[in-house]
């Protein structure tokens, strides 16, 4: 339908006007001569300065908006980029505090928000509050989807969560001889989710929404003794996870296998999830005691160390009701209807010691060694209870009387043992005030012991002793140019369920460098390879990484920021299965590339311009290309505010599948107000 | 009409409580300047003249008033320590021979000159004695000698929370360049946004644990289950490795091609290096019926859903 002549004109001496006030604007802001800071404000003896951020933002995104929410997820609209404020009492003389600061970040509907507030009277109390709102979203396609092959776009796993942590810490006397800390936190994530029920031979999609609560409780004593610093501290944790898993009333649920078969075959289309409904009740409770201490015995001996026991324990509910036609494997017969109830509990002691004595026999010798203990035992018990209402055989044949109910009863007990033991030896050598040698020796002794349920597996236990050597430097070749290195080989220390420990060589080299005054270069190489080399599973991981980063401003008009790195990273696995000596290679490799550039420019005095560009390029297994380029550009206007606007464009592209693809253009314009 | 008794309750501990606050605020007020003796720095070494800092102003006056808007300048009002912990030469060091040998630099403590170890000790003379940084001489930055005015600004031109010379991430992105580069990646822990920060999970002054980590539970979980608190169990079947080796056995924490952090694309890729058909894994091997080759299978996840552990199967199946 066209457009009335009038209403063209109208537009037009709109955008006309919009253009004359912007053009105005950027004419005032260039006459303007120096971007001059504001003057804080003083007030009864207070300072206080501080900014505000907002704006407007507009997302154009095409390709498939579920990947682009499970990885940028920002949208349109009006936002609250940032608030800071800070008011401090420069002689400490203030009424109520003598140092006040409250910042928020990104709020108005971004994923991600905080805030965080500190108020403080110097040496009587200090109160830190912090809140994160986090929004995670996982709609991937590919994701543990078995029906892609199918064409099914759906991510048998997505959900949408929200994440939502407060944190309060209050100190009375801080910074003095002796402090006494309270804290609470509150963990609180919510959302709605998918998750899949296994039965016989088929897996079926349900409705599982998430809601956990977790809650934190501390309070600590903090004592500046003569030459002992010691710390007391109650931590308490209580965790309370409600789940209801559903299937919507009225939907019949074919599950994953769609495939008809014939009569009487192990795998027919008659498998199907009518109802379902389950609530699952998970309540934990784990205190935690610490104790601290630190002593400088003498300018050259001092001692740390702490110790730690905790007892987690978790009770655990569980009612399930379930009907529709389903097979089930050990009774060789379809399930037409099965309630199942669960009462289990498990607990954790876990106790943890570390002790860290520093000697310096001279001023250029520096001897560590470190003592870590840890042992937990996890215990639990789980009585579980099922009803089936059985149906036909394979053969058709309907069961008897007596056989119509099956109860199945399954009492479980599983226990998981550690004991671990970690001494690690580090002499440091001052060959000159500018360059330090390093040497370490690492030994770990670690014992577990697996006692899990029999139809997984019986009773194991593994013993390892690892040892691990390092050597490295620091150099500082001249006043703007230093030099990291370290090297490492052994055995790992953290692996433990593959067989024998994996022989690891780590190498890692940074170097820093400031050519001028305005120039810094950084570069680093880090090499970890690792070898398991058990006959049955010989498994080789390489990883290369190489970056380098320049940081360039020669003058305050001008600046460029660029980095390179290159990541090669290789896992090759040979499997053979001993049941039907099938063998097998599993193979994953990634090949990366990613470039990072910004460039700066003031043009004018109240003018900046930046631009920039991101890319990641992934060769391997897993192809892809992730590009992210942007500009901005920021006018400030007589000493307190400033007009930004941005343009971010995200391409995501997956070579060779362009299924989960998107591209995106995101425009902000946004005020920065300073006072 | 009375309240009811769980009313009555809480008002009764509510004013217990506010009691026992004044109390502790009020004899902690009557201790006075004289506290400051209790959480006296380590002896200083140096000899010689203080001159004050007013003596310092007349010539530094630029970097006077930026130290003026700093935590630091607090010192100025403690006129019951000792002119060593005061002021401009609480870290500079006695300032007389530097004025009578008319500003030599030799004559004064000069944090640019000095070897990083001595700038450390400096510092760490007053600020070793907070938990957070009993491990900085044993720590990774300690240990390579990475200086606290590598990091920190004590007189910056517009001061920054806790002196940081850069914001974080920006500052730990100079040395640690592979990092800024990690989190350019589709998948990443919003450091960037600013939804969180690199010490929110690693203690910078150095820590106990590898990699200078934080820890929860008082100290005996990952930090990882600060946030993700329905990982932490302890569960009634659980997946060894998430207990014995921690989140990082299959997540890498900072940023990822690969959906939720993993370190393979493919979810069979990760199970299958563990579970592949080797005695005494502290696991099972897929069973025969497991037909690699059918997509079915390859997405492990499906059915062994509770992967992290699970309160009601031992193959986590629910």
């Amino acid at each position: 339908m066209p457009v009335p002549k009038g209403r063209c004109r109208q537009r037009f001496s709109e955008r006309a006007r919009l253009g004359t006030v912007l053009v105005l604007m950027m004419v005032v802001s260039l006459s303007v001569r120096a971007q001059e800071q504001p003057e804080p404000l003083k007030w009864g003896g207070m300072v206080t300065t501080g900014s505000l951020e907002f704006g407007l933002r507009q997302a154009l995104i095409g390709g498939n908006q579920d990947v682009y929410r499970s990885q940028v997820n920002l949208g349109s609209g009006i936002r609250l980029w940032d608030v800071f404020i800070e008011s401090r009492s420069p002689e400490n003389t203030g009424p109520l505090y003598d140092y006040f600061t409250y910042s928020m970040r990104s709020w108005g509907g971004d994923p991600y928000n905080t805030i965080r507030l500190r108020v403080e009277r110097h040496r009587r109390y200090r109160f830190d509050f912090r809140y994160w709102r986090m929004d995670y979203v996982n709609l991937l396609p590919t994701f543990a989807n078995p029906l892609l092959g199918e064409g099914v776009v759906i991510n048998q796993h997505s959900f949408q969560q929200s994440r939502r942590v407060q944190s309060y810490r209050f100190t009375l006397f801080p910074d003095t001889g002796y402090q006494i800390r309270f804290g609470y936190d509150r963990n609180y994530a919510f959302g709605q989710a998918l998750t899949t029920f296994t039965l016989g031979l088929d897996e079926f999609v349900l409705r599982d929404p998430i809601r956990t609560t977790t809650n934190d409780y501390h309070l600590g004593v903090d004592l500046r003794l003569k030459k002992l610093d010691l710390t007391v501290e109650q931590d308490f944790r209580s965790f309370k996870d409600d789940i209801a898993t559903f299937q919507p009333d009225g939907l019949v649920n074919i599950g994953n296998n769609a495939q008809p078969g014939p009569v009487g075959a192990a795998e027919p289309q008659q498998i199907q999830l009518t109802s379902f409904r389950r609530n699952d009740g998970v309540r934990g409770f784990t205190p935690a005691t610490r104790l601290a201490l630190h002593s400088h015995l003498s300018e050259r001996l001092s001692v740390t160390g702490r110790f730690i026991y905790s007892d987690g324990d978790v009770d655990f509910n569980r009612d399930e009701i379930l009907s529709g036609t389903l097979f089930d494997l050990q009774a060789l017969r379809f399930v037409t209807r099965q309630s199942t109830a669960v009462v289990s509990h498990t607990s954790k002691p876990h106790t943890r010691a570390d002790v860290s004595v520093r000697y310096e026999p001279t001023r250029r010798l520096q001897i560590t060694n470190s003592l870590h203990f840890t042992h937990f035992v996890i215990a639990s018990g789980s009585l579980a209870r099922t009803l089936e209402i059985l149906g036909m055989d394979l053969q058709g044949n309907p069961p008897s009387p007596e056989e119509i109910e099956r109860m199945v009863t399954s009492l479980l007990n599983e226990r998981i043992f550690l004991n671990s033991f970690r001494n690690r030896l580090e002499v440091s050598y001052d060959l000159m005030p500018s360059l330090v040698l390093r040497g370490g020796y690492r030994f770990t002794r670690r014992r577990a012991v697996l006692h899990l349920p029999v139809p997984v597996r019986g009773g194991e236990e593994s013993v390892l002793r690892t040892h691990t050597g390092m050597v490295g430097l620091s150099w500082r070749l001249a006043r703007r140019l230093r030099l990291f290195t370290k090297f490492e080989r052994g055995s790992a220390d953290n692996v433990f369920t593959r067989v024998a420990p994996y022989h690891v060589t780590q190498f890692h080299l940074r170097s820093t460098m400031q050519p001028t005054d305005k120039w810094q270069l950084s570069v680093q190489y880090l090499l970890n390879d690792s070898r398991n080399p058990n006959p049955f599973v010989d498994n080789v991981q390489r990883n290369r990484v190489f970056n380098l980063s320049s940081s360039w401003f020669p003058h305050r008009r001008f600046g460029l920021d660029v980095g390179y790195t290159r990541s090669d990273i290789s896992s090759v696995t040979d499997i053979v299965n001993p049941r039907t000596m099938e063998t097998g290679r599993s193979v994953y490799i990634a090949n990366d590339n990613v470039v990072d550039a910004d460039l700066t420019v003031m043009p004018f005095e109240a003018v900046r311009l930046s631009m920039g560009y991101s890319l990641v390029n992934s060769q391997g297994t897993f192809p892809l290309n992730y590009h992210q380029p942007r500009a901005e550009v920021r006018y400030t206007f007589p000493r307190r505010f400033t007009w930004i606007v941005t343009w971010q464009w995200y391409g995501y592209n997956e070579k060779g599948l362009a299924l989960q693809d998107y591209r995106g253009h995101l425009l902000t314009s946004r005020l920065q107000i300073a006072f | 009409m009375r309240p009811r008794a769980s009313i009555r309750w809480k008002l009764k501990a509510s004013v217990v409580l506010l009691a026992l606050v004044l109390g502790v605020w009020v004899v902690g007020s009557a201790k006075g300047e004289a506290e400051a003796s209790e959480f006296a720095p380590q002896e200083s070494e140096q000899t010689g003249g203080y001159v004050g800092s007013e003596t310092c102003q007349i010539c530094h006056e630029d970097i006077y008033n930026r130290y003026a808007t700093t935590a630091h300048f607090v010192t100025e009002s403690w006129s019951a320590r000792k002119p060593a912990d005061r002021g401009c030469e609480a870290c500079h060091g006695p300032g007389q021979e530097h004025v009578d040998g008319g500003g030599d630099p030799e004559k004064i403590f000069n944090f640019k000159t000095q070897p990083p170890k001595a700038v450390n000790a400096h510092c760490l003379r007053c600020h070793e004695r907070q938990e957070e940084r009993h491990n900085f001489r044993q720590g990774e930055h300690g240990l390579n000698r990475v200086a606290c005015i590598d990091c920190h600004d004590p007189h910056p031109a517009k001061p920054k929370e806790f002196l940081v010379a850069k914001e974080v991430p920006t500052l730990c992105y100079q040395c640690h360049g592979e990092v800024r580069q990690q989190f350019k990646r589709p998948f990443h822990h919003r450091v960037p946004e600013r939804g969180m920060s690199c010490t929110t999970c690693h203690n910078q002054h150095g820590g106990f644990n590898l990699r200078q980590m934080r820890a929860t539970s008082g100290g005996t979980d990952l930090i990882c289950l600060k946030c993700h608190t329905e990982k932490q169990g302890p569960f009634v079947f659980e997946h060894a490795p998430v207990r014995l080796e921690g989140c990082t056995i299959c997540h890498v924490p900072h940023g990822s091609n690969n959906p939720r952090l993993l370190k393979r694309s493919l979810v069979r890729q990760l199970c299958l290096e563990c579970h592949a058909n080797t005695p005494g894994i502290f696991g099972p091997e897929p069973p025969a019926f497991h037909n690699l080759r059918n997509p079915r299978f390859q997405n492990c996840t499906v059915c062994h859903v509770k992967i992290h552990g699970s309160n009601a199967s031992p193959f986590f199946f629910k």
